[in-house]
């Protein structure tokens, strides 16, 4: 094994690790839904800072590699796929931290609209583990399979919208529109995950795919 | 539309019995840096080498196969060799300046060829000592002896010395291997402003080096060219194995 080889594996445990932690802020939210238990929320709150540390040591060591090893051809790939997965899962666990304050800010949502919450969240956790499983495991077949799982959210959050147009007054409008924050935060949550596919993809391929 | 300059065909190289070179088929763009890479013994100086028939001084090295520079055949005999050496100057690993003034090491070509007007051949040398971006550190000691210049002064002396007989072509085998990194960036930064005038092949063992300044790059291994495109797609994505495990040192 050259030292290069030691040095992406570094790297790419730490974004596997990071993935562990984003998908654990969204299982924690799903059970905050329910629960709306406001110590839990503001653990979650802080555990975002612990996720912008990781993406900062992340671009640390892959600086490291850039300055010292060289990477050229798949070791080049490779580190640019961590950096940009990294920057990802920042992003999702952002989505996470917003919700959280937003379910400490606001007792009721409308029982429709969390319905709808609770199912979105489970299928973007379930996309997110898959995604970060197919990161692992490089696995592109994986990776052009699970873009279609988002359309299933994206499905959702439309007939939510749809749901509440057909039943709104001005009382549910409002409070409809604060739940719409959350809708608004898993589907953006998922679409980053599609990115992580996208980033999978041009590791192994070195081909830029765009799932939209 | 990229012009073609050197066209090589299933060239085929032996040293006696040992076959050095492997049907090598390539097309080298005029204007171009071109760039030969690939592990100790693998081919490229002596293919290096063949580009202006320097293997001919070689005994037993026989070739088959066809280099054409500007669609005329190298090896035959409408080619003087004296004249392809003049289209295709060479700079080598260790700079070979000659024991005499920087002025005469410039000069010596065209004097060669018979130009003894003092006033064009201090012309000429003024041309290619700037060319060679050395002039400002030579002009007020032209006379010194070069043996006198530093190591990264004295290759670029040689690539003036090269550039002084007005050749198409400029190889250069391994020229920054030995120098430091200030007199390699200089070089480096000289190839990129020659090749708007000349074309230049060279042969590194650096890949950073190739990857930095070539336009082109051919990947050489026991005698065969694994790869040959462009240096970008070469160092980003090679398409065959062999390329990566040895750019990405991983080879053997």
């Amino acid at each position: 094994m050259v030292k290069i080889d030691k040095e992406v594996e570094v790297l790419e445990y730490s974004v596997v690790k990071m993935g562990s932690r984003v998908i654990s802020m969204h299982e924690t939210l799903q059970r905050l839904y329910v629960s709306k238990d406001r110590a839990q929320a503001l653990e979650l709150i802080k555990a975002d800072s612990f996720i912008n540390n990781m993406e900062e040591e992340i671009n640390d060591i892959a600086i490291s590699v850039f300055a010292l090893l060289s990477p050229v051809a798949s070791d080049l790939r490779r580190v640019i796929s961590a950096i940009k997965i990294a920057s990802e899962l920042e992003r999702i666990g952002d989505y996470a931290k917003n919700i959280a304050s937003y379910i400490i800010r606001n007792d009721s949502i409308n029982p429709t609209v969390e319905a709808y919450i609770i199912q979105m969240e489970e299928k973007m956790v379930e996309m997110l583990k898959a995604a970060m499983l197919c990161y692992e495991e490089k696995d592109v077949d994986m990776a052009f399979d699970i873009p279609e799982r988002d359309k299933e959210i994206d499905l959702l959050i439309e007939e939510c919208y749809q749901t509440l147009e057909e039943n709104a007054d001005q009382q549910s409008l409002r409070i409809m529109l604060r739940g719409s924050q959350i809708l608004r935060s898993i589907e953006r949550a998922g679409d980053h995950t599609i990115n992580i596919c996208e980033h999978v993809i041009y590791c192994v391929k070195g081909q830029h795919y765009d799932f939209g | 539309m990229e012009e073609t300059i050197f066209k090589i065909k299933d060239l085929d190289l032996y040293y006696g019995e040992k076959q050095a070179l492997k049907k090598v088929t390539m097309d080298i763009n005029k204007n171009r840096v071109t760039a030969f890479i690939g592990p100790s013994g693998c081919g490229k100086s002596t293919f290096l080498r063949c580009l202006n028939r320097m293997n001919d001084l070689i005994e037993g090295c026989r070739i088959e196969g066809s280099i054409t520079i500007n669609d005329t055949d190298i090896n035959s005999g409408k080619m003087n060799v004296v004249d392809l050496r003049t289209r295709v100057g060479m700079v080598f690993q260790k700079p070979n300046p000659f024991p005499m003034s920087i002025f005469d090491n410039v000069a010596y070509g065209p004097r060669c060829q018979g130009i003894k007007d003092k006033h064009l051949l201090t012309q000429i040398v003024e041309t290619s000592l700037k060319q060679a971006a050395l002039w400002d550190e030579v002009s007020d000691r032209l006379n010194d002896s070069a043996m006198g210049l530093s190591g990264g002064q004295q290759q670029r002396l040689c690539i003036a010395r090269a550039i002084a007989m007005e050749p198409e072509v400029i190889l250069m085998d391994e020229p920054t291997s030995a120098l430091d990194p200030i007199a390699t960036a200089k070089i480096e930064d000289l190839i990129e402003e020659l090749k708007h005038d000349y074309t230049i092949i060279i042969v590194t063992h650096s890949m950073l080096q190739a990857a930095r300044v070539s336009d082109y790059t051919a990947f050489f291994l026991l005698g065969e060219v694994i790869e040959f495109q462009e240096t970008s797609k070469l160092f980003k994505q090679p398409l065959d194995k062999r390329t990566e495990d040895y750019i990405t040192g991983r080879f053997g």
